[in-house]
């Protein structure tokens, strides 16, 4: 069995107007094993920034303690806010400069630019390659049931709500399908003034 | 800490971690809570793991955290996959077995006299469903007023 797929969890983010939604499914496994059922696989790295980090859980957990590490050392010697671009850029050298028997997680970064407020997606490999598409990310074990349904349910310039619907069923969808993924969906909702969390019951498996 | 894996690094590591948390403890006066214990050990693990000698060890954390007030278990196996704040937790081929039965009969805020029945009767599972004998369990509880030896669990 493949390492990337040991723990399982899935992570979708999309990006809307002005908005950007975020969502998570809360399994950690041992192949085939439920172990845990609260994990989280994204984490905030800033106000209205998330990165979520899937495949290897042991290597998610220490690539997410680095980028917490670096992002604190450059707000503190830049003494300005981390951008969602910059970040990436960050994580993805962070990535590469282990390119040869590195760290085995597919790191995906959301969220507002701290000034101009603009969405910012983007998706990496496992050696720091970034893609930026403008409508939607996923990574994990469940990616590829995402992308199908995603595309049906994208549309340009969505309001906050209409985001939530367009992430929550396409998370839905992934969950019943990907035996590696499920026991819940946390979708975070990211607008300038507010982030709202809302957790989904799907089947809890 | 509850160590198992290979023999010999269980009591290396289990060495190591308790003289680094006396060092700790002797230069600050005060110890590591659940919290940075746990972060350590997994630290030290999943950056031992990609080198010629890794920890061949599975961990179980348990403590009580007196800043937060609340217990703490938390386990980390041998790749350094770390699992915090969980309500229980096993390892071993038999904890496989016993996963479903604290399902069914773990709640929040159970007194101490129902949980360890619970313990019972996922032991008394365990012996009946595994191939090997396993006679005896030893008991330890560990809360506010710190930690104490129960009477062991025999077949």
């Amino acid at each position: 069995m493949s390492i990337m797929s040991y723990t399982g969890g899935t992570v979708l983010a999309m990006a809307g107007d002005g908005c950007v939604c975020i969502a998570t499914d809360l399994r950690l496994g041992e192949q085939m094993t439920t172990v845990a059922t609260d994990v989280k696989k994204i984490h905030k790295i800033g106000d209205r920034m998330y990165v979520g980090l899937c495949g290897f859980h042991s290597d998610a957990l220490t690539v997410l303690n680095k980028i917490q590490f670096r992002k604190n050392l450059y707000e503190l010697r830049e003494n300005r806010k981390l951008r969602p671009e910059v970040a990436a850029t960050m994580i993805s050298n962070l990535l590469y400069s282990r390119r040869f028997g590195g760290f085995l997680t597919e790191p995906l970064v959301a969220g507002l630019d701290p000034v101009t407020n603009k969405p910012y997606i983007c998706a990496m490999d496992t050696i720091g390659c970034i893609a930026t598409p403008k409508d939607f990310v996923a990574v994990g074990t469940g990616q590829e049931y995402f992308l199908g349904v995603c595309e049906g349910f994208w549309r340009e310039n969505m309001n906050p709500d209409e985001l939530f619907e367009a992430t929550a069923q396409s998370m839905l969808s992934a969950m019943e399908r990907d035996a590696a993924s499920g026991w819940g969906v946390l979708v975070y909702t990211i607008t300038k003034d507010k982030i709202n969390v809302k957790t989904l019951k799907a089947r809890m498996d | 800490m509850s160590v198992t894996g290979e023999s010999g690094d269980v009591i290396n590591f289990s060495d190591y971690a308790l003289r680094n948390y006396s060092l700790y403890k002797i230069r600050h006066t005060y110890e590591t809570s659940p919290k940075s214990t746990h972060f350590w050990l997994r630290k030290n693990i999943a950056s031992a793991l990609r080198s010629e000698n890794y920890w061949r060890v599975d961990l179980l954390l348990g403590g009580y955290d007196d800043l937060e007030g609340k217990a703490w278990l938390s386990s980390i196996d041998y790749l350094g996959n770390g699992i915090e704040r969980q309500n229980y937790l096993f390892r071993g081929f038999t904890g496989r077995f016993c996963y479903a039965i604290m399902d069914t009969l773990y709640k929040k805020d159970l007194p101490l006299e129902q949980g360890i029945d619970a313990v019972k009767q996922c032991i008394k599972e365990a012996r009946k469903r595994f191939v090997a004998n396993l006679p005896n369990f030893s008991l330890l509880v560990i809360d506010k007023d710190g930690t104490r030896v129960l009477d062991d669990i025999e077949a």
